[in-house]
């Protein structure tokens, strides 16, 4: 009886081990297993995944030369800034909050990439990344202390930090050093640095999955007053997301200025929207509590293969917002159809 | 079961907002400061709001007389105030039944571009009501969706100004878009002036005394704000939660819809971004108008109040030898401020006052 349980929650028993996969697949013991394996997902993941493959396919099956690894590592330098931005959309989504200001740190630290490294300054890149985490922590301070609501909150600060932006430079210009550009841009070794940057984002995403802080992170985004009772610290958790939703959304408007090889500061308003979509798209849940910066990443390509796959089809670029926006409202429909049956399956247990 | 002390005192404190009779153990003359005093401090919110944008405007004009406080800037103020007031409209009911709409930059383009489109083809009267009737249509397709789906209508609405945007384009392939003429009749309504005030600004105060009455006297007004502060107990208490945010998201589409209207009359243009400086600034105003975000509080005075001192800012900082970097800096900074001051006054505003009733402030030193 026992040892049935064990197959129907999904983990493989003492008995199992040894017994041989009916589906081919080592790791997966039975069909059954197979099932909760993917019940054991999050709803979003459970919407996300299908319709990324399914986009992956589209795309690639229209464009062949896509899979080629220079217009691979093309596709994904290009899409490295939003996909960063959304990470840092998404650590403070997941406290249940937003981060409109994540637009003004990256045209910050755009235009200072492109006029503070000038002439043996090479090492203000560090500055930079230390100024974006400010401007974060400025976010938390004014979300966490003086208790303003995130989004208003943030609108303020997208202000200042554009405006500091536009005072540092006024119209588009400037230029990072050229050994930074061709670093980033160039090849280590037979690997392209974009892809490498990626993968090296994947594993940190792979990595924070098991962090104290992403999890506590998620606990006060999902219940804050449970999390508190179970001894989460609540407000220095907010404190931090904020803190690294600055910090990121700094490395993006570096990342942006660097293959750019310019500064521009009115750089980050089109982002500020398209990361929150990224992050939802992705999976990320905007009344906190459930996703991870690798949702965000998903989410920020399946943007870009949306937009790939309207320019491959040659239709005319007006489609794009809409076929967009019924893509989120579809995945959002999914998604609250999906958790409203999980729970109404609990009810039922 | 006796209770303990600190909890009678908070059951007390939970009646202090009850209607009850006051014993008239004071003299008449205190019994009837009090409530004037606790009037007072209810919308302490809204009178700050208030203060503020007065503190704001008469130090602008005095500081420069013949700059800001000339007659045409502060018309180009009233009106630009009305734009941000009718945006934020919807906004605030919306945000009062716990709701948000990030749709209003399109749905104001969709009104400034429907007009031009439809005036080429019938009258002006009937264009504009149709265009409205497609604001009222917009509106209800958020409301739609975001009860519907149960899913937080930030992104949906957000999606859904997407998919206008696609649309207006859509509709509008033939020529650049926006690029037809804007009517006459509409140039001529935005800037009509009865005496020394534009008739769109009265307009506005009007519409803005129906809005306040609406919500704080009428069934649906209360329902509103019931359905923002728990929308569980509301439903328990046989209110339509669904049909109330459904209306609240069909009376922001008309809003904004109308401010499109007349802001393609004033700018004499139109175009897909028109709208856009709105999106943020509706939220501000209502959030300087002491509306919390998370709703069930609120009014649309205070929202007033927030969209007149924001239009004030953005005519006054330029004056004061800023430059574009420095009047978003200022601009931050204070939203910021407003956003602190009217949080000091919510608490002030839900503070108990301590009793004048003789008896029971005995009782209160006796526990």
């Amino acid at each position: 009886m026992r040892s049935k349980r064990l197959v129907a929650d999904g983990e493989p028993g003492p008995l199992m081990a040894s017994r041989p996969s009916e589906l081919g697949v080592p790791w997966v013991q039975s069909r059954r297993h197979l099932m909760s394996l993917w019940s054991g997902l999050s709803t979003g993941s459970q919407v996300m995944w299908p319709l990324f493959v399914t986009m992956l396919v589209i795309y690639f099956a229209l464009e062949p030369d896509g899979l080629r690894i220079t217009q691979l590592s093309l596709t994904i330098q290009t899409t490295l800034p939003l996909v960063l931005v959304s990470v840092a959309q998404c650590f403070v989504l997941l406290t249940g909050g937003i981060d409109v200001s994540v637009g003004g740190v990256m045209a910050l630290t755009d235009v200072l990439m492109a006029t503070w490294l000038r002439g043996g300054n090479e090492w203000h890149i560090v500055l930079i990344v230390i100024i974006g985490l400010g401007a974060g922590v400025l976010n938390g301070c004014l979300v966490v202390v003086a208790k303003i609501p995130p989004f208003i909150a943030t609108i303020a600060t997208w202000s200042i930090y554009d405006g500091i932006a536009l005072y540092i430079l006024g119209s588009p210009g400037g230029s990072p050093p050229a050994s930074f550009t061709t670093w980033v841009t160039g090849t280590a070794g037979p690997f392209p640095m974009p892809i490498l940057l990626l993968v090296a984002l994947l594993l940190l995403a792979w990595y924070s999955r098991n962090t104290e802080l992403l999890k506590r992170i998620i606990s006060i985004g999902s219940d804050k007053e449970r999390a508190h009772l179970s001894g989460v610290r609540v407000e220095r958790t907010q404190f931090a997301a904020y803190a690294i939703a600055g910090l990121f959304a700094a490395l993006a408007g570096i990342y942006l200025a660097l293959i750019t090889a310019t500064g521009d500061p009115t750089v980050g308003d089109g982002y500020v929207l398209q990361s929150v979509e990224a992050a939802v798209i992705g999976g990320v849940s905007l009344a906190g509590g459930v996703g991870g910066m690798g949702m965000a990443v998903a989410g920020s390509f399946m943007l870009t293969c949306c937009y790939n796959i309207i320019s491959e089809l040659s239709i005319p670029s007006w489609v794009a917002p809409p076929i967009l926006g019924v893509l989120l409202l579809t995945v959002i429909g999914l998604r609250s159809r999906l958790e409203r049956r999980e729970l109404e399956h609990r009810e039922i247990r | 079961m006796t209770r303990s002390a600190s909890e009678s005192r908070a059951v007390r404190q939970d009646l202090a907002f009850a209607p009850k009779v006051e014993r008239r153990t004071g003299s008449g003359f205190r019994v009837r400061l009090r409530g004037t005093v606790i009037a007072l401090q209810r919308r302490s919110t809204v009178l700050g709001a208030f203060a503020f944008t007065i503190m704001l405007f008469v130090g602008a004009s005095l500081y420069s007389p013949s700059g800001f406080g000339s007659r045409y800037n502060l018309q180009s103020v009233a009106i630009f105030a009305a734009f941000t007031g009718f945006a934020a409209l919807g906004q605030t009911i919306i945000v009062i039944a716990g709701g948000l709409d990030l749709s209003i930059p399109w749905t104001m383009a969709l009104g400034g571009i429907g007009v031009v489109l439809l005036a080429g083809k019938m009258p002006f009267v009937p264009a504009v009501i149709l265009v409205l009737l497609i604001g009222l249509g917009i509106g209800t397709i958020n409301g739609a969706l975001v009860t519907v789906l149960g899913a937080p209508p930030l992104i949906v609405t957000l999606a859904v100004g997407a998919i206008i945007e696609g649309a207006i384009i859509a509709v509008d392939t033939t020529v650049e878009v926006g690029a037809g003429a804007v009517p006459a009749t509409d140039i001529h309504l935005a800037n009509a002036t009865i005496g020394r005030v534009p008739v769109f600004f009265l307009l506005w105060f009007v519409v803005a005394a129906f809005v306040g009455v609406m919500l704080t006297r009428t069934p649906l007004g209360r329902k509103i704000y019931a359905v923002g502060a728990n929308p569980r107990a509301a439903r328990l208490a046989g209110i339509r939660v669904k049909r109330v945010q459904l209306i609240t998201y069909s009376i922001g589409g008309v809003a904004s819809t109308f401010a499109g209207i007349l802001l393609a009359g004033y700018v004499q243009t139109t175009y897909i971004e028109m709208g856009q400086n709105y999106l943020f600034a509706s939220v501000a105003a209502v959030a300087l108008g002491g509306t919390a975000l998370l709703g069930g509080t609120g009014s649309y005075w205070g929202t007033f109040a927030g969209a007149v001192t924001l239009a004030g800012l953005s005519a006054f900082l330029p004056m004061l030898g800023l430059n574009g970097a420095s009047v978003d800096i200022a601009y931050g900074i204070v939203i910021i401020v407003g956003m602190y001051l009217s949080r000091g006054l919510q608490k002030l505003a839900t503070m108990p006052l301590p009793s004048t009733d003789l008896g029971e402030r005995e009782r209160d030193n006796d526990e």
